[in-house]
């Protein structure tokens, strides 16, 4: 079996062929906590995975907190092959380098631009322990960098989703105070580190205020963990310009889901045996 | 004249009426979202 990755790349593309608008998210969080793994072994895992997620055509990638556990160096290298960007909104390196990440990203899906905002923890590195040097990597305040780059994202976007790797009561005080994000999908990786909590898709909304008595609630959906489950929501943009946010499910991913073969004849039957194949050839595509 | 005008006025103005249509237009997205992704290629349950 090839595991989750393949049946939720069935699940989107099963959509697209409905004729449906899919954007396919990752909120972050793709490198494991668990230190002991050995670098090189590592990043051939990580390979693999982000030549699946190719094939399964992600849209965009949060930059999460374990991401930046092996460097900036290690992150750049095993992401060098990755067909979507990933988001850093308030993570980068410092002068006289290029950018982790992008600071946003900007869809085109169909008729519908959609922004997309991706933050972490400002406080990352006590949360990671990182076990090599990363003082080249500056991370600033999430609230502040949502604050610079909505206008901006709000001017080319219909719609902003927000990609965040922050805990729950940090997200909602971005929502309620900064007005134009439509909807929030908080990672796992980061709430399993402050509370080792896991949870599934689940929704809880946000009210803010719109001005004389009008309130407006910003679901928060939150990403399941361990590829069990994958969550779906709809956005719906009227002829107004205004977007409702609607449709909030789980899909279970189990054997009841038809896989992608594209991504199944990547990752194999056996991810140990696949990673052993490739390691006997160069990589498709490597630069 | 004037009220041939005021005819042929009205009467555009009745078609352009009819023709407009009244059912909103609306864009639709499907947004999947996943998190935690390494634990995907792990076998899925079940």
């Amino acid at each position: 079996m090839a595991g989750g990755l393949a049946r939720i790349a069935g699940v989107a593309q099963a959509l697209r062929n409905e004729g449906k608008n899919v954007v396919l998210l990752d909120s972050g969080g793709l490198f494991p906590t668990d230190k002991k793994q050995v670098p090189i072994r590592l990043k051939k895992t990580l390979e693999l995975a982000i030549d699946a997620m190719n094939a399964a055509q992600y849209d965009v990638m949060n930059l999460g907190p374990t991401e930046l556990t092996l460097g900036s160096s290690f992150f750049r290298q095993t992401f060098q092959n990755a067909s979507f960007p990933v988001v850093a909104s308030n993570a980068g390196l410092k002068e006289g380098t290029e950018p982790l990440g992008k600071p946003y990203a900007i869809l085109q899906c169909d008729e519908i631009t959609v922004g997309v905002i991706g933050i972490m923890p400002a406080n990352t590195f006590a949360l990671i322990k990182p076990t090599i040097k990363v003082d080249d990597i500056k991370i600033v305040d999430p609230e502040a960098a949502v604050a610079q780059l909505l206008p901006e994202v709000r001017r080319q976007a219909q719609a902003v989703i927000l990609l965040s790797q922050c805990n729950d009561f940090l997200t909602r005080r971005i929502l309620m105070e900064a007005p134009g994000i439509d909807l929030a999908i908080r990672g796992n990786s980061g709430s399993r580190i402050t509370t080792a909590k896991t949870s599934s898709c689940e929704s809880t909304g946000v009210t803010v205020s719109r001005g004389e008595g009008a309130t407006l609630t910003i679901p928060v959906y939150t990403a399941s963990s361990r590829g069990a489950e994958l969550g779906s929501v709809i956005v719906n943009i009227d002829d107004q310009g205004a977007v409702t946010v609607r449709g909030g499910r789980v899909i279970k991913i189990d054997d009841s889901v038809k896989p992608d073969l594209r991504v199944t004849a990547i990752l194999g039957n056996d991810i140990a045996q696949t990673l052993k194949n490739r390691a006997a050839r160069p990589r498709v595509g490597q630069k | 004249m004037k009220r041939i005008c005021a005819v042929i006025l009205a009467t555009l103005t009745i078609c352009t009426t009819v023709s407009i249509p009244s059912r909103a237009h609306s864009k639709e997205l499907t947004i999947l979202y996943t998190g935690d992704l390494l634990g995907h290629l792990t076998p899925a349950p079940g």
